[in-house]
């Protein structure tokens, strides 16, 4: 070490690489990677630190080592070489296996160790690690961080440079007041760093490690992700109150809160001001929901609302260089916001022109799939089927959402109907994440002085919300209207896809069946619907009617099945699905009994509930017996075991789907464990007299169908013994 | 005040001193100067290229009749493709913006994420549209796949929307007002087009013979390519792409069937680019300029 190392008491090192602007969605899982990988690599190379930080904006990648040891801790590893078995006569005349471990390792044969290891002894080679300087390791340790950053799309640069999130600029790196040597990505490091964007990406040459610090303060940067998160915010919540006091903007203004913007802004500037600014009062009277999605998802800007909370008047805009011209910038922002609405209001002046039922002929002009039908035949075929799925449902499920019947058919029968309209206007094709969100709009405004109807607002409602969900983790509607059209849609949507030959197969799923069809199960699953796969399936092919539907069929309800398996999956295991799923019947119930089977995993009647089920299946061939004659009976525990179970025989479960109660069977099984343990114990099932065998094996295929209502506890022990054998 | 052909011509003598090598537009009508074959092909190989050229782009659905003071059917991109991409590349496009007038210091210029992709060339990039105080006036893009074939050296692409670009230089909230020199409007020269374009795309265009016309460019680009003749066999290419956007502009493509067209498409482009490629990695030049 030199002698000036002294000049940093702190000890520190930093790694900062510089680069092309980096997605603002990625920034935050890359800074946090660094830390990870970095915590990681430090014991394994033997470098401690008080402490390890992660810091970056759009161009850097920070990380910084405070209170390093000036040498890494000496270390000794044991390497396992061939076992002792194959090792020849060691170390006299040692295997080949043996001889080129020892090679391999450069330590003379003698030298070896043999340890014993749970597997068997094996030879090993002992190395010992001297305690270096922790600036001979350094580069080592930053090498790995940065070759060990995992990206979900690289990309390479130049000749071939990379791969890397983008092209690097530069990086600095130093320990103290010395460079840490290294290569990647194309550069070489060095104690260069380069000013931020707005201050013209000029050089600074460093001294040392402290030397960064003041550099970045004197540019006004705050390279801590979540410090200027709040620093943001916090200006945000200033401005606000400035331009509020100075009565720019009317009291009680309110600026909506949004992490995940103000995540995605503070990725995307180093430096910055904010900037308010009014929408302008032409625009103020367009949809909400079109002036956010500009606003938020265009333009990454704030939407400060009017204190009603019922129009957007202002808005801010997070300006990356904060020595640039408020004026020129406000301007560009408005403009841009205004180029925008602008579209916006043309589309909507075009649209109002017809209506949504005006619209319905151009839906046949779409087509849906080749040799299938048109967006309008899918449309038809959605509403013939949302009907069909509605008289499936018991009453209790619509009076639960105060809806009577012919209520709920008025509303879907309407909603049905056009609930495709909108895709059709100009302002969807122009805003397609507002689909389903314009149909609402524009169906109320078509409504507005037509009277009260009491249906208008649900029916709207299944317009826009049919679409959820959209994604894994989004929520499914609420509303009994809106379900039912998202179910219909997905069903027939899905049909109408295998009928046109577009069934998923392996990687390749274009038309995102997958995630569709999962919605649907989800639909199924949280709404406790008791609708059977292969009555949904049957209803969507006939609804196409299509020659081909005899056919797919079959497809669809595997698919459909094995969607139902990745719902009920937990962390990726389809286990729980596989156990709790026993044929056709209604998906929720098999829910319902995989969150019992959970439970019931753990408890204290799983084992002797499995055993008994073994039992009762290994001895009964799989074929019926007709039914049990207690005239029959020569055994004492032959009649006390039937004669609950009779009992229980007479009381079919579950008696309708929508009740299983899992638990409550097992409660009224348990009585027979001991009855049934007597039973095998003093009855020989398999009695020479082929009548009364068949008459023993008609009462336990009583049970056995009993039993197999509670799911594949066969499976779960399986796993659970799996999981409990180590390595 | 900058008119829109000083533009250009400022662009072009930018770029011009930086080594490219400045085309004029391909005579066929094509979504996006990433279509013309200097850049398809330009991409695809291992010589140096630099390249910058303006290329007219119509995007039927993108039509309002004229009506709208954003958005044009018709309009042109100024398009600098260098290869390999140098690492100046950011700072070579900000002294361009420079070269045009614009005082950097007083803006908020932003490089924001968007991965570029073109189902229909089988290509993608990764890179950013650059934000001009909130205003989208250029997509910058580091191609690294063009048909389906990984690119080695890595071409970057940098598209400038002349039109957004010259309204935000002359400080015009209507396109049709913009100054095309020093006494003639944009709108004069093209508004009337963009009513007629309009009305021809959305109302007039017969479905069923663009169809026809799709089905028949890709027969011919699959018969030319039996013959080798890539270059033919990628106007062909370009025919189809076309035909496919007046479709949607019609509102005859439903989504699903979208993405089978594309597919033929982008069929057709992935066989001409292996045809380019194929005679230099078996040492054997077609004559391609180099």
């Amino acid at each position: 070490m030199t002698s000036n190392a002294s000049s940093d008491p702190k000890n520190s090192a930093i790694l900062e690489v510089g680069c092309e602007e980096l997605p603002a969605g990625l920034l935050p899982g890359v800074i946090a990677n660094m830390r990870m990988l970095a915590e990681e690599a430090m014991p394994i190379l033997g470098i401690s630190a008080e402490r390890v930080r992660a810091l970056g904006t759009p161009v850097r990648l920070i990380l910084r080592l405070e209170g390093l040891s000036q040498d890494t801790i000496p270390r000794e590893t044991l390497i396992p070489g061939p076992p002792l078995s194959a090792a020849g006569t060691w170390p006299q005349a040692p295997s080949p296996a043996a001889a080129g471990f020892s090679r391999t390792h450069g330590v003379p044969m003698e030298t070896l160790e043999i340890v014993d290891f749970p597997k068997g002894k094996y030879l090993c080679v002992r190395k010992k690690e001297e305690s270096r300087p922790v600036f001979d390791v350094l580069p080592e340790l930053f090498g790995r961080v940065l070759s060990g950053l995992e990206f979900p799309k690289a990309m390479r640069w130049a000749g071939g440079t990379g791969p890397f999130l983008r092209p690097v600029l530069w990086i600095l790196a130093l320990y103290r007041d010395e460079v840490v040597g290294f290569e990647f990505a194309g550069q070489v490091s060095g104690r260069l760093t380069f000013t931020p964007r707005f201050l013209g990406m000029e050089p600074v040459l460093l001294r040392n490690v402290a030397q960064y610090a003041q550099e970045v303060r004197g540019w006004g940067v705050e390279l801590d992700l979540e410090a200027r998160k709040e620093r943001i915010q916090n200006d945000l919540t200033l401005s606000l109150k400035l331009e509020e006091s100075s009565e720019n903007w009317e009291d009680g203004s309110t600026l909506l809160t949004d992490p995940d913007l103000l995540q995605e802004v503070a990725c995307l500037v180093e430096g910055f001001r904010v900037i308010p600014a009014d929408l302008p009062e032409k625009y103020r009277t367009l949809p909400p929901a079109v002036i956010r999605t500009v606003l938020k998802v265009h333009q990454r800007f704030f939407v400060v609302d009017s204190p009603k909370g019922d129009t957007v008047v202002h808005f801010f805009g997070v300006s990356a260089n904060p020595k640039g011209d408020l004026a020129v910038v406000r301007d560009g922002y408005v403009r841009v916001v205004t180029a925008r609405l602008e579209d916006a209001a043309y589309y909507i002046a075009r649209d109002r022109r017809q209506t949504l039922s005006d619209r319905l002929p151009e839906l046949d002009g779409v087509a849906f799939f080749p040799g299938v039908g048109s967006l309008g035949d899918k449309v038809r075929a959605a509403r013939r089927m949302v009907l069909e799925c509605m008289a499936l449902l018991p009453d209790a499920i619509l009076t639960a959402q105060d809806l009577t019947r012919e209520g709920l058919s008025i509303i879907l029968e309407r909603a049905a109907t056009l609930y495709k309209a909108d895709l059709v206007t100009g302002l969807v094709k122009e805003f397609p994440e507002l689909e389903g969100a314009i149909g609402r709009t524009y169906y109320l405004w078509e409504r507005e002085g037509a009277g009260t109807d009491p249906y208008d607002a649900q029916i709207a409602q299944a317009m826009a919300l049919h679409y959820q969900p959209r994604t894994f983790r989004d929520p499914c509607p609420e509303d009994l209207p809106s379900a039912l059209l998202s179910l219909a849609d997905r069903a027939v949507s899905q049909a109408g896809a295998f009928l046109g030959g577009a069934n998923p197969s392996g990687s390749l799923d274009p038309f995102a069946l997958r995630r569709s069809g999962q919605g649907m199960l989800r639909l199924l699953v949280e709404h406790r619907w008791p609708i059977r796969l292969s009555s949904l399936a049957q209803l969507a092919l006939a609804a196409w009617n299509h020659p081909e539907g005899a056919r797919v069929g079959s497809l669809l309800v595997d698919f459909w099945e094995d969607r139902l398996l990745a719902v009920l999956s937990k962390e990726g295991d389809s286990l729980w699905g596989r156990a709790a799923r026993l044929g056709d019947e209604p998906p929720f119930v098999t829910a319902r009994r995989g969150e019992f089977l959970q439970e019931f995993l753990n408890s204290q009647d799983f084992s002797s509930f499995e055993m008994l089920k073994t039992r009762v299946e290994r001895i009964l061939p799989d074929e019926s017996f007709g039914s049990v004659d207690p005239g029959l009976f020569t055994e004492k525990d032959e009649k006390s075991l039937w004669d609950p179970l009779s009992v229980l025989d007479r009381h079919p479960f579950p008696d309708a789907p929508e009740n299983a109660d899992f638990y409550g069977e097992v409660r009224r099984l348990k009585p027979l464990i001991p009855l049934v343990e007597s039973f095998f114990d003093s009855v020989l099932v398999n009695d020479p007299d082929p009548v009364v065998r068949k008459n023993r094996l008609a009462l336990l295929s009583v049970l056995r169908k009993r039993l197999s209502v509670l799911g594949r506890l066969d499976l779960l022990l399986a796993s659970a013994r799996k999981e409990r054998t180590p390595g | 005040m900058k008119t829109f052909q000083d533009m250009v011509m400022t662009l072009k003598a930018f770029w011009a001193k930086e080594g490219c090598l400045i085309l004029e537009p391909y005579d066929q009508e094509m979504g996006a100067g990433t279509f013309h074959p200097a850049t398809f092909f330009g991409a695809l190989g291992p010589e140096e290229t630099r390249v910058a050229y303006v290329q007219p782009c119509r995007r039927p659905t993108d039509g309002r009749y004229g009506e709208n003071p954003n958005r044009l059917q018709h309009y042109y991109q100024f398009q600098a493709l260098l290869k390999p991409s140098p690492i100046q590349s950011q700072d070579l496009y900000l002294r361009s913006l420079e070269a045009l007038g614009l005082d950097l210091s007083s803006h908020d210029i932003r490089f924001v994420h968007d991965d570029w992709e073109s189902p229909t060339l089988g290509a993608w990039g990764l890179g950013w549209e650059v934000w001009l105080d909130g205003m989208e006036v250029t997509q910058f893009t580091y191609f690294q796949e063009v048909a389906g074939l990984p690119l080695d050296p890595i071409s970057v692409e940098i598209t400038y929307g002349l039109e957004r670009l010259a309204m935000y230089l002359q400080g015009i909230s209507n396109v049709f007002d913009l100054h095309y020199n020093d006494r003639v409007t944009y709108g004069k020269i093209f508004q009337e087009n963009e009513r007629q374009q309009s009305i021809c795309n959305f109302e007039k265009t017969d479905r069923a013979v663009v169809r026809e016309q799709f089905e028949f460019f890709e027969r011919e680009s699959l018969a030319l390519l039996e013959e080798g003749l890539y270059r033919p066999a990628y106007e062909r290419v370009l025919k189809m792409s076309h035909s496919f956007n007046l479709l949607d502009a019609r509102g005859a493509v439903g989504a699903e069937e979208r993405q089978r067209l594309i597919g033929r498409v982008r069929g057709c482009a992935r066989k001409v680019a292996s045809l380019y490629v194929a005679p230099r990695e078996s040492g054997v030049r077609a004559g391609e300029p180099s």
